[in-house]
């Protein structure tokens, strides 16, 4: 039955898509669309329990096959034919044996990944007591704001610091909705949530280089210890780091392709970032403060302002909806300035054991570093390469500053930042390999040796 | 034709290099040892394993107990049952190794995980819960909770077992 759940989804997600305009590989589409659809899903599903709709796999799948009929309507009254760049040609002269035995080694690693994701049942503590029980509980009640577990007099703890009332809603929802269709369990999101990344990540990194390069930056980012190891709970951190990655690579392909469609999909993959998990609009910043830059340059403010209005509404149409709901927690935010050292350090010795260590994250941010240097001629001579660098370094003082601005009343600074924040860091990894594989001189090298290896 | 013979050849060549680094450096990796190594075909050996076992059975081996207790709660209460359940130092007496390590059955939103639609209270919650006055069943774990019933009501001493849910007769 969740096939045919799926299949809508990626309908939906493909009429997102679609309605976009953005022109993008069959690689890309695939991918992208089955992630677009399921962050855009849980969205109608909120839309629909603010109006009091119940929460059905028919009415979610009515209001998605709706929307989709809607979405590919628009775009095929504007392009009759755009259908037409989804063509099959089979063409094999740029296969080679590196790509050859990179895919095998990404199918071998993600056939197990899989398997394992979808064999065990949920399990992590974090998704047992919050995400993973309120999805099966909206399945089961068929509501999402006033679901028995948010009833302050039945579930007195669910106003306290840090409650899972107040988090981001598109895991939870997407869990609900997978119980709706008589998923045995909800690991089916994480896992197809993860396929899909892999797809579009490699899709992503094909159209800034080439097939070889693409299926070898795959086999490093699959390398990645904990994140692999994460891909498979049904905690939100990798999930997070899907949307957060991607779409800070689409939003910088903007710059080099500078099609308004292409910066509206990055744009809707950092919304969903923050759908995902609150903290992702560190990312937002990020990339907003390179917009900013282009824009004081360009003289062109209208791009940024799209990419702030498309990538906020998500954040802000859920803080609308708790606050209609009352669906609230105790703040756990500090709010005026303040200076503790001992704080600070604390957070900015974590931080610095994170990039320097390879149990957690394998060789990306050695690799990351190398690359860099690599690349330095290229950054001071030519001005090129460098605003991945400054998302990156924009996004982690930027996190970090949330993090010194948290009030640690439900637990211990140092239990955040071997949880929460050691996983945040999940959504440099793509960001950190997508750099490694097209920065100049490592794409220079792999497009002369792919030209070598052509048939 | 000696294009195509040049293409072959460095694709060998290629092909070399990369297993070469496979198993002579990433697969020895700290990194790629445990992913490819030792993780997941760890994770398929168990697989294979207890292919057999049913959805309820990896639950079990998952959680152990603490689904194993959930479960046990559930199969003994119909879905209406407000259940009186117990608190977190019910699960971990002091001084003695539980069986709940690790897990978190005590935690309300975990439970309900397993035994949605049961309302549970737990016995801080008695003053304010609007559940209060409609509990239908008590949980017992290691014993504890068998003080809530008046001495008439009490179950035999040799009775009393230390992990089960007793329905309230009113």
């Amino acid at each position: 039955m969740i096939v045919f759940g799926l299949i809508i989804c990626f309908v939906l997600g493909f009429g997102v898509v679609s309605a976009v305009g953005v022109k993008l590989s069959k690689v890309e589409t695939v991918g992208l669309s089955m992630l677009i659809g399921l962050a855009s899903q849980s969205f109608l599903m909120l839309i629909l329990d603010s109006v009091s709709i119940p929460l059905t796999a028919a009415t979610i799948s009515l209001a998605a096959l709706v929307a989709s009929a809607g979405l590919l309507w628009w775009r095929f009254k504007r392009d009759k034919d755009f259908l037409s760049q989804y063509n099959f040609k089979f063409e094999w002269r740029w296969l080679n044996a590196v790509w050859l035995l990179a895919m095998v080694l990404v199918c071998y690693i993600e056939y197990m990944n899989w398997s394992k994701t979808l064999y065990f049942p949920p399990f992590d503590r974090d998704s047992l007591a919050g995400f993973e029980t309120i999805g099966y509980v909206i399945a089961r009640e068929g509501v999402f704001h006033n679901i028995s577990l948010f009833d302050a007099t039945y579930m007195p703890s669910i106003t306290a610091p840090g409650s899972y009332i107040t988090y981001a809603p598109m895991v939870q929802l997407c869990y609900g909705w997978a119980y709706m269709w008589g998923a045995e369990s909800s690991k089916i999101v994480p896992a197809i949530i993860y396929l899909s990344f892999l797809v579009s990540f490699y899709g992503v990194v094909r159209r800034s280089s080439s097939d070889m390069t693409a299926a070898i930056a795959l086999v490093f980012v699959l390398l990645v210890p904990e994140m692999i190891a994460f891909s498979s709970l049904s905690a939100t951190n990798v999930m997070h780091a899907v949307y957060a990655s991607l779409g800070v690579i689409y939003c910088l392909r903007w710059f080099k392709e500078r099609q308004l469609p292409m910066l509206v999909l990055g744009s809707l993959m950092l919304g969903a970032n923050v759908w995902a998990r609150s903290e992702g609009v560190v990312f937002i910043a990020a990339i907003g403060f390179v917009m900013v830059i282009d824009a004081i340059r360009t003289k062109r403010w209208m791009p940024t302002w799209y990419m702030v209005g498309i990538a906020a509404t998500p954040m802000v149409a859920w803080g609308i909806f708790c606050s209609t709901f009352n669906l609230q927690s105790e703040s756990i935010t500090i709010m005026h300035p303040f200076w503790d050292g001992d704080k600070a350090s604390i957070i900015y010795d974590y931080f610095k054991g994170l990039v320097t260590e390879t149990t957690y994250y394998g060789y990306t941010f050695a690799a990351f570093g190398l690359a860099i240097l690599a690349s330095l001629y290229y950054i001071i001579k030519r001005g090129t390469d460098w605003r991945l660098l400054v998302v990156v370094a924009v996004a982690m003082v930027a996190y970090g500053m949330m993090l010194y601005h948290i009030d640690y009343k439900w637990d211990t600074i140092n239990n955040v930042l071997a949880y929460s924040a050691k996983r945040f860091f999940f959504c440099f990894v793509p960001i950190c390999w997508y750099y490694v594989a097209t920065c100049t001189p490592v794409n220079s090298v792999l497009t002369w040796v792919n030209k070598l290896l052509k048939f | 034709m000696a294009v195509k013979s040049k293409s072959i050849l460095y694709n060998a060549v290629a092909a070399l290099i990369v297993l070469l680094l496979w198993f002579g450096w990433l697969f020895k990796s700290p990194s790629g040892d445990w992913v490819v190594g030792k993780m997941l075909p760890g994770n398929m050996k168990m697989i294979d394993q207890t292919r057999h076992l049913d959805y309820s059975k990896r639950w079990e081996m998952k959680l152990g107990a603490s689904y194993v207790y959930l479960d046990y709660v559930r199969s003994l209460t119909p879905d209406d049952a407000v259940i009186l359940y117990p608190e977190p130092s019910a699960f971990f007496p002091a001084g003695v190794e539980s069986p709940f390590k690790g897990m978190e059955p005590f935690n309300k939103v975990w439970a309900t995980r397993f035994l949605h639609p049961r309302r549970l209270v737990l016995r801080s919650e008695m003053a304010t819960s609007p559940y209060a006055n409609k509990i239908t069943h008590v949980a017992i774990v290691n014993g504890v909770g068998y003080d809530i019933f008046p001495p008439d009501k009490l179950p035999d001493s040799t009775k009393r077992e230390p992990f089960t849910v007793i329905p309230i007769s009113r």
